[in-house]
Protein backbone atom coordinates (compact mmCIF):
# COMPACT_ATOMS: atom_id res chain seq x y z
CA UNK A 1 0.00 0.00 0.00
CA UNK A 2 2.93 2.31 0.81
CA UNK A 3 4.19 2.57 -2.76
CA UNK A 4 0.72 2.88 -4.24
CA UNK A 5 -0.21 5.63 -1.79
CA UNK A 6 3.01 7.51 -2.46
CA UNK A 7 2.58 7.28 -6.21
CA UNK A 8 -1.03 8.39 -6.08
CA UNK A 9 -0.21 11.27 -3.79
CA UNK A 10 2.75 12.31 -5.89
CA UNK A 11 0.52 12.54 -8.96
CA UNK A 12 -1.98 14.61 -7.06
CA UNK A 13 0.65 16.87 -5.59
CA UNK A 14 2.11 17.52 -9.02
CA UNK A 15 -1.33 18.28 -10.43
CA UNK A 16 -2.06 20.52 -7.50
CA UNK A 17 1.30 22.26 -7.70
CA UNK A 18 0.18 24.12 -10.79
CA UNK A 19 -1.33 27.49 -9.91
CA UNK A 20 -2.22 27.10 -6.25
CA UNK A 21 -1.55 29.58 -3.54
CA UNK A 22 1.51 28.50 -1.62
CA UNK A 23 0.46 30.43 1.46
CA UNK A 24 -2.87 28.64 1.55
CA UNK A 25 -1.11 25.28 1.51
CA UNK A 26 0.98 26.06 4.53
CA UNK A 27 -1.56 27.77 6.76
CA UNK A 28 -2.29 25.67 9.87
CA UNK A 29 -6.01 26.50 9.93
CA UNK A 30 -6.36 25.47 6.32
CA UNK A 31 -4.54 22.26 7.13
CA UNK A 32 -6.84 21.59 10.05
CA UNK A 33 -9.94 22.23 7.93
CA UNK A 34 -8.69 19.81 5.29
CA UNK A 35 -8.17 17.21 8.00
CA UNK A 36 -11.79 17.76 8.96
CA UNK A 37 -12.81 17.06 5.38
CA UNK A 38 -10.75 13.87 5.43
CA UNK A 39 -12.37 12.74 8.68
CA UNK A 40 -15.86 13.53 7.49
CA UNK A 41 -15.29 11.66 4.20
CA UNK A 42 -14.32 8.59 6.17
CA UNK A 43 -17.28 9.00 8.49
CA UNK A 44 -19.67 9.49 5.56
CA UNK A 45 -18.47 6.37 3.82
CA UNK A 46 -18.71 4.37 7.05
CA UNK A 47 -22.29 5.44 7.61
CA UNK A 48 -23.17 4.68 3.97
CA UNK A 49 -21.76 1.19 4.47
CA UNK A 50 -23.70 0.72 7.68
CA UNK A 51 -26.90 2.04 6.12
CA UNK A 52 -26.62 -0.25 3.14
CA UNK A 53 -26.25 -3.30 5.29
CA UNK A 54 -29.03 -2.13 7.59
CA UNK A 55 -31.72 -4.74 7.80
CA UNK A 56 -34.69 -3.76 5.71
CA UNK A 57 -37.14 -6.28 4.46
CA UNK A 58 -36.07 -8.19 1.38
CA UNK A 59 -39.56 -9.49 0.82
CA UNK A 60 -41.10 -9.02 -2.56
CA UNK A 61 -44.00 -6.60 -2.34
CA UNK A 62 -47.25 -7.06 -4.13
CA UNK A 63 -48.91 -3.71 -4.71
CA UNK A 64 -52.55 -3.41 -3.58
CA UNK A 65 -53.73 -2.28 -6.99
CA UNK A 66 -57.36 -1.82 -5.95
CA UNK A 67 -56.41 0.54 -3.16
CA UNK A 68 -54.07 2.48 -5.42
CA UNK A 69 -56.78 2.68 -8.06
CA UNK A 70 -59.33 3.86 -5.53
CA UNK A 71 -56.93 6.56 -4.34
CA UNK A 72 -56.36 7.52 -8.02
CA UNK A 73 -52.61 7.16 -7.74
CA UNK A 74 -51.04 7.71 -11.14
CA UNK A 75 -48.07 5.69 -12.49
CA UNK A 76 -45.94 8.82 -12.23
CA UNK A 77 -46.86 9.21 -8.57
CA UNK A 78 -46.13 5.55 -7.93
CA UNK A 79 -42.75 5.84 -9.59
CA UNK A 80 -41.99 9.02 -7.64
CA UNK A 81 -42.92 7.29 -4.40
CA UNK A 82 -40.52 4.43 -5.12
CA UNK A 83 -37.60 6.77 -5.81
CA UNK A 84 -38.42 9.22 -3.03
CA UNK A 85 -39.03 6.68 -0.26
CA UNK A 86 -35.88 4.78 -1.21
CA UNK A 87 -33.79 7.95 -1.10
CA UNK A 88 -35.48 9.22 2.05
CA UNK A 89 -34.77 6.00 3.87
CA UNK A 90 -31.12 6.13 2.93
CA UNK A 91 -30.73 9.86 3.57
CA UNK A 92 -32.26 9.61 7.03
CA UNK A 93 -29.67 6.99 7.79
CA UNK A 94 -26.62 8.94 6.56
CA UNK A 95 -27.89 12.45 7.23
CA UNK A 96 -25.66 13.49 10.11
CA UNK A 97 -22.44 12.37 8.44
CA UNK A 98 -23.57 13.91 5.16
CA UNK A 99 -24.15 17.25 6.89
CA UNK A 100 -20.78 16.93 8.57
CA UNK A 101 -19.07 16.57 5.20
CA UNK A 102 -21.03 19.46 3.74
CA UNK A 103 -20.12 21.58 6.73
CA UNK A 104 -16.44 20.71 6.51
CA UNK A 105 -16.31 21.68 2.83
CA UNK A 106 -18.15 24.94 3.49
CA UNK A 107 -15.80 25.74 6.37
CA UNK A 108 -12.75 25.35 4.15
CA UNK A 109 -14.36 27.49 1.48
CA UNK A 110 -15.20 30.17 4.06
CA UNK A 111 -11.60 30.25 5.20
CA UNK A 112 -9.86 30.15 1.82
CA UNK A 113 -12.26 32.25 -0.29
CA UNK A 114 -10.79 35.51 -1.53
CA UNK A 115 -13.77 37.49 -0.23
CA UNK A 116 -16.67 36.80 2.08
CA UNK A 117 -19.01 37.08 -0.91
CA UNK A 118 -17.11 34.66 -3.11
CA UNK A 119 -19.54 32.06 -4.39
CA UNK A 120 -18.75 28.42 -3.80
CA UNK A 121 -18.15 26.37 -6.90
CA UNK A 122 -19.65 22.90 -6.33
CA UNK A 123 -17.13 21.26 -8.66
CA UNK A 124 -13.99 22.98 -7.42
CA UNK A 125 -14.85 22.83 -3.75
CA UNK A 126 -15.84 19.17 -3.78
CA UNK A 127 -19.36 20.00 -2.61
CA UNK A 128 -20.72 18.75 -5.92
CA UNK A 129 -20.11 15.18 -4.86
CA UNK A 130 -23.24 15.54 -2.73
CA UNK A 131 -25.56 17.11 -5.28
CA UNK A 132 -28.78 15.19 -5.80
CA UNK A 133 -29.91 14.01 -9.20
CA UNK A 134 -32.83 15.59 -11.04
CA UNK A 135 -34.73 12.32 -10.74
CA UNK A 136 -34.45 12.46 -6.97
CA UNK A 137 -35.51 16.11 -6.79
CA UNK A 138 -38.44 15.53 -9.10
CA UNK A 139 -39.56 12.54 -7.07
CA UNK A 140 -39.30 14.59 -3.89
CA UNK A 141 -41.42 17.40 -5.35
CA UNK A 142 -44.09 15.04 -6.67
CA UNK A 143 -44.33 12.99 -3.49
CA UNK A 144 -44.42 15.97 -1.16
CA UNK A 145 -47.21 17.53 -3.19
CA UNK A 146 -49.43 14.48 -2.95
CA UNK A 147 -52.69 14.72 -1.05
CA UNK A 148 -52.32 13.42 2.49
CA UNK A 149 -54.18 10.15 1.94
CA UNK A 150 -52.25 9.21 -1.18
CA UNK A 151 -48.92 9.86 0.50
CA UNK A 152 -49.98 7.89 3.56
CA UNK A 153 -51.13 4.98 1.44
CA UNK A 154 -47.86 4.86 -0.46
CA UNK A 155 -45.82 5.12 2.73
CA UNK A 156 -47.78 2.29 4.29
CA UNK A 157 -47.23 0.07 1.24
CA UNK A 158 -43.48 0.61 1.37
CA UNK A 159 -43.10 0.72 5.12
CA UNK A 160 -39.92 -0.99 6.32
CA UNK A 161 -38.46 -1.49 2.85
CA UNK A 162 -36.16 0.43 0.60
CA UNK A 163 -38.37 0.16 -2.47
CA UNK A 164 -37.18 -0.66 -5.95
CA UNK A 165 -38.85 -2.23 -8.98
CA UNK A 166 -36.90 -5.41 -8.37
CA UNK A 167 -38.75 -5.82 -5.07
CA UNK A 168 -42.23 -5.27 -6.51
CA UNK A 169 -43.83 -8.23 -8.19
CA UNK A 170 -46.73 -6.55 -9.96
CA UNK A 171 -45.54 -3.05 -10.79
CA UNK A 172 -46.19 -3.50 -14.53
CA UNK A 173 -49.74 -4.56 -13.99
CA UNK A 174 -50.25 -1.76 -11.49
CA UNK A 175 -48.80 0.81 -13.89
CA UNK A 176 -51.10 -0.30 -16.76
CA UNK A 177 -54.21 -0.27 -14.59
CA UNK A 178 -53.38 3.04 -12.94
CA UNK A 179 -52.61 4.59 -16.33
CA UNK A 180 -55.99 3.56 -17.71
CA UNK A 181 -57.71 4.86 -14.56
CA UNK A 182 -56.02 8.24 -14.74
CA UNK A 183 -56.92 8.64 -18.42
CA UNK A 184 -60.64 8.64 -17.66
CA UNK B 1 -19.48 -9.39 -14.94
CA UNK B 2 -22.11 -9.40 -17.66
CA UNK B 3 -21.17 -8.44 -21.18
CA UNK B 4 -22.41 -5.04 -22.25
CA UNK B 5 -25.40 -5.17 -24.51
CA UNK B 6 -24.75 -3.21 -27.66
CA UNK B 7 -27.04 -0.29 -28.41
CA UNK B 8 -26.80 0.99 -31.96
CA UNK B 9 -26.97 4.73 -32.64
CA UNK B 10 -28.01 5.51 -29.10
CA UNK B 11 -28.82 9.16 -28.41
CA UNK B 12 -29.63 9.90 -24.79
CA UNK B 13 -32.73 12.01 -24.40
CA UNK B 14 -32.85 15.30 -22.50
CA UNK B 15 -33.52 13.63 -19.15
CA UNK B 16 -30.62 11.23 -19.54
CA UNK B 17 -28.34 14.02 -20.71
CA UNK B 18 -29.14 16.03 -17.61
CA UNK B 19 -28.37 13.09 -15.39
CA UNK B 20 -25.10 12.46 -17.21
CA UNK B 21 -24.19 16.12 -16.65
CA UNK B 22 -24.84 15.77 -12.93
CA UNK B 23 -22.68 12.64 -12.84
CA UNK B 24 -19.91 14.49 -14.67
CA UNK B 25 -20.14 17.37 -12.18
CA UNK B 26 -19.88 14.92 -9.29
CA UNK B 27 -16.79 13.36 -10.86
CA UNK B 28 -15.19 16.80 -11.10
CA UNK B 29 -16.03 17.43 -7.48
CA UNK B 30 -14.51 14.09 -6.51
CA UNK B 31 -11.29 15.06 -8.26
CA UNK B 32 -11.29 18.39 -6.45
CA UNK B 33 -11.66 16.63 -3.11
CA UNK B 34 -8.72 14.38 -3.94
CA UNK B 35 -6.65 17.49 -4.69
CA UNK B 36 -7.74 19.15 -1.45
CA UNK B 37 -6.59 16.11 0.49
CA UNK B 38 -3.39 15.83 -1.50
CA UNK B 39 -2.64 19.42 -0.61
CA UNK B 40 -2.80 18.54 3.06
CA UNK B 41 -0.28 15.78 2.60
CA UNK B 42 2.01 18.39 1.04
CA UNK B 43 1.74 20.35 4.25
CA UNK B 44 2.39 17.26 6.35
CA UNK B 45 5.51 16.41 4.44
CA UNK B 46 7.11 19.81 4.26
CA UNK B 47 5.80 21.83 7.14
CA UNK B 48 4.99 19.56 9.99
CA UNK B 49 8.37 17.90 9.76
CA UNK B 50 11.43 19.57 11.13
CA UNK B 51 14.23 20.15 8.65
CA UNK B 52 16.43 17.58 10.37
CA UNK B 53 13.90 14.79 10.26
CA UNK B 54 11.92 15.56 7.12
CA UNK B 55 10.97 11.96 6.42
CA UNK B 56 10.27 10.82 9.95
CA UNK B 57 7.97 13.38 11.46
CA UNK B 58 5.15 12.45 9.15
CA UNK B 59 3.13 10.41 11.54
CA UNK B 60 1.46 7.20 10.66
CA UNK B 61 -1.77 8.86 11.63
CA UNK B 62 -1.30 11.49 8.93
CA UNK B 63 -0.73 8.93 6.20
CA UNK B 64 -3.52 6.70 7.36
CA UNK B 65 -6.00 9.55 7.55
CA UNK B 66 -5.24 10.92 4.12
CA UNK B 67 -4.93 7.52 2.44
CA UNK B 68 -8.11 6.28 4.04
CA UNK B 69 -10.01 9.43 3.07
CA UNK B 70 -8.69 9.23 -0.50
CA UNK B 71 -9.99 5.69 -0.78
CA UNK B 72 -13.48 6.74 0.22
CA UNK B 73 -13.93 9.28 -2.57
CA UNK B 74 -14.32 6.77 -5.42
CA UNK B 75 -16.67 4.66 -3.29
CA UNK B 76 -18.90 7.64 -2.52
CA UNK B 77 -18.92 8.62 -6.18
CA UNK B 78 -19.67 5.07 -7.33
CA UNK B 79 -22.64 4.78 -4.97
CA UNK B 80 -24.12 8.05 -6.17
CA UNK B 81 -23.79 6.98 -9.81
CA UNK B 82 -25.44 3.63 -9.06
CA UNK B 83 -28.28 5.39 -7.30
CA UNK B 84 -28.83 7.74 -10.26
CA UNK B 85 -28.64 4.89 -12.74
CA UNK B 86 -31.23 2.91 -10.78
CA UNK B 87 -33.67 5.84 -10.72
CA UNK B 88 -33.19 6.37 -14.44
CA UNK B 89 -33.59 2.67 -15.24
CA UNK B 90 -36.86 2.68 -13.28
CA UNK B 91 -38.05 5.82 -15.07
CA UNK B 92 -37.54 4.17 -18.45
CA UNK B 93 -39.26 1.03 -17.27
CA UNK B 94 -42.33 3.06 -16.39
CA UNK B 95 -42.01 5.11 -19.57
CA UNK B 96 -40.87 2.24 -21.69
CA UNK B 97 -37.77 2.95 -23.76
CA UNK B 98 -35.71 -0.13 -24.47
CA UNK B 99 -32.46 1.57 -25.40
CA UNK B 100 -32.43 3.82 -22.38
CA UNK B 101 -33.29 0.86 -20.17
CA UNK B 102 -30.24 -1.04 -21.46
CA UNK B 103 -28.03 2.02 -21.17
CA UNK B 104 -28.88 2.74 -17.54
CA UNK B 105 -28.94 -0.93 -16.60
CA UNK B 106 -25.38 -1.25 -17.85
CA UNK B 107 -24.32 1.76 -15.83
CA UNK B 108 -26.08 0.55 -12.69
CA UNK B 109 -24.91 -3.03 -12.76
CA UNK B 110 -21.68 -2.52 -14.59
CA UNK B 111 -20.75 -4.63 -17.55
CA UNK B 112 -17.73 -5.80 -19.45
CA UNK B 113 -17.12 -4.72 -23.02
CA UNK B 114 -15.63 -8.12 -23.84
Amino acid sequence: MGVAVHTKLAVILIAFGIGTSFAENTEPTSFYLRQEIARSLISYEKSMDACESETTSDNIISLPIDRLKKARVTPKELQAAIVYLREESFKNCVESSRLELMSAILDLHAFTASTAQAPIDPSQSGLGILIPSHAELEARAIFNNLEGQKAELLRSIFHGVRPSLAKISNWREASKILASTSER
Amino acid sequence: MKTCEIIQNFTPDARSRKTLQVIAARKEAATALAVILGNSVFYSIFFKASSAEAAYNITNTDWELWAHAMNQIPKILKRSIESDALAMWEHYQFNYNREHIIFWKNIHGGCSAH
